[in-house]
């Protein structure tokens, strides 16, 4: 059987095309081997959660779960509920009761209508902005799962859609971080910006990328195209960290706040159905 | 009438433009029941964060439909925080559109509107009621710029006008401030 294998740490962080090898177009029978993974961060898990849909009727998907800690975590963050639910057959996971840890994670969580992402807008920015008073923190908090959720639901095409959040505290990496990843399998940047025939030509989909993060740029016919370049610049008044973008076959790396010259575009070494991202900041 | 943004909906954060589609027809449809005079208010009490794709289809476009609506009602948003209003102003400005905003100790004011029309209004709040030949004197500009100014504020809603017949017969418009 062929076999989707992920290992180590942030695997699809690395490498997001390792879910879509040309060979598992005609599989029947599949299998994802998690069994060498080490650490997950929002986007492999949104990722992995958004892909595994794509399993079809007359297809069959096995999950082999890490040892340990790892497959608790899995199992914490409820993607191994969401692998199940799309059909994969997954082996049970003992863990004990779940502590309510609201303000540090976000588990994997399926958004596929309008007021389900008003729902959680309403909850989530002010859980991850934490116990600080900080308006100006929320308002950022508030600006990127809002736009990149609306975007996701607006262009992508395909729903549901998935987010993931994760706050580490530095305790192992050294680094106090918040990751909030969105993920989708629909049209994707590159496909969406091409509808507008103002970008109809643009043959590079790095390009569309780097496009679609400027303001005013959309696939659309309406005066809009800002919700990147909003993300970028209130997140940017308020923290450092990175955006991250996979979709078709363009990736890009944007600093927050930094001047242009420091973001990164380059093509993707195969194609990506639709769009993943993550939002890292540093707290 | 009070649109009160917050308590209609029971959520003080706004992300979707979708979300944002169905507030405005909604407040579209109770724009067109207002009598002359009267005004619109959409109360942003309570409301804590809004993302500018929300606030540029529901305040923007709203604000949009509004100029090619009556001119003799009043529409303004009212009791926003900063940053809410921070928001609003950045969607407003992409669409060069402007609105009147009550805070919540009464003031008044025009939110992204250019400075000659900001301190226009100001001077047509402080006067209450008067002609374009006033205000126009006061201003210490030509009739047809008062007239130019007054008319860019009766579309966005926040100075409506109403006929009166002079002493000296003819017709003349009087004008009042939200």
């Amino acid at each position: 059987m062929p076999s989707i294998f992920l290992s180590g740490s942030k695997p699809l962080l690395r490498s997001p095309l390792v879910l879509w090898p040309e060979s598992l177009r005609q599989s029947r029978n599949i299998i994802l081997d998690l069994s060498q993974l080490e650490f997950v961060c929002p986007l492999d898990l949104a990722g992995l959660a958004a892909w595994s849909q794509s399993l079809t009727a007359d297809q069959t998907g096995e999950v082999i779960l890490p040892a340990g800690g790892v497959a608790t975590y899995l199992h914490r963050m409820k993607l191994l509920d969401i692998l199940m639910a799309h059909g994969w057959d997954v082996p049970v996971v003992e863990s004990g009761p779940e502590q309510e840890l609201a303000h540090k994670l976000l588990e994997v969580t399926s958004l596929g209508t309008f007021g389900e992402v008003e729902d959680l807008a309403n909850v989530l920015p002010r859980l991850l902005a934490g116990n600080a008073n900080d308006p100006k923190k929320l308002v950022a908090l508030h600006f990127a799962f809002g736009e990149l959720c609306d975007n996701a639901a607006t262009h992508s095409g395909s729903a549901p859609f998935y987010v993931a959040a994760q706050r580490y505290t530095g305790a192992t990496s050294g680094s106090r971080r918040l990751e909030l990843a969105v993920a989708d399998t629909g049209i994707g940047i590159p496909a969406h910006l091409r509808h507008n025939q103002k970008y109809a030509e643009v043959e590079r989909d790095e390009r569309a990328v780097a496009l679609a993060l400027k303001p005013g740029v959309t696939g659309t016919r309406d005066r809009r195209g800002y919700g990147f370049f909003d993300v970028l610049r209130e997140i940017g008044d308020v923290a450092s960290g990175n955006l991250i973008v996979y979709s078709g076959r363009g990736s890009a790396v944007v600093p927050f706040g930094a001047a242009s010259k420091r973001r990164r575009f380059h093509p993707l070494p195969g194609y990506l159905p639709g769009t993943l991202i993550q939002v890292e900041l540093a707290e | 009438m009070i649109f009160n943004l917050a308590q209609e909906t029971g959520r003080s954060a706004f992300a979707t433009r979708a979300s944002a589609i169905e507030l405005r027809n909604s407040i579209t449809s109770l724009l067109a029941t207002l009598q002359d005079s009267e005004t619109l208010e959409i109360s942003l009490e309570g409301v804590e964060a809004l993302t500018i794709s929300f606030a540029d289809e529901f305040v923007a476009k709203l604000a949009l439909e509004r100029r090619f609506g009556s001119t003799d009602t009043f529409f303004l948003l009212s009791n926003s925080t900063e940053e809410v209003l921070e928001t609003i102003e950045i969607a407003l400005e992409r669409r060069s559109l402007f609105v009147a905003h009550r805070a919540s100790n009464g003031d008044l004011r025009l939110i992204a509107a250019p400075a000659h029309l900001k301190s226009t209004f100001q001077l047509a709040i402080e006067m209450r009621e008067f002609t374009a030949r006033q205000l126009a004197d006061r201003l210490e500009i030509k009739l047809p710029a008062a007239n130019n100014r007054i008319k860019q504020l009766a579309e966005a809603g926040v100075v409506i006008r109403r006929r009166q017949i002079p002493l000296h017969g003819g017709r003349e418009y009087l004008y009042s401030a939200a």
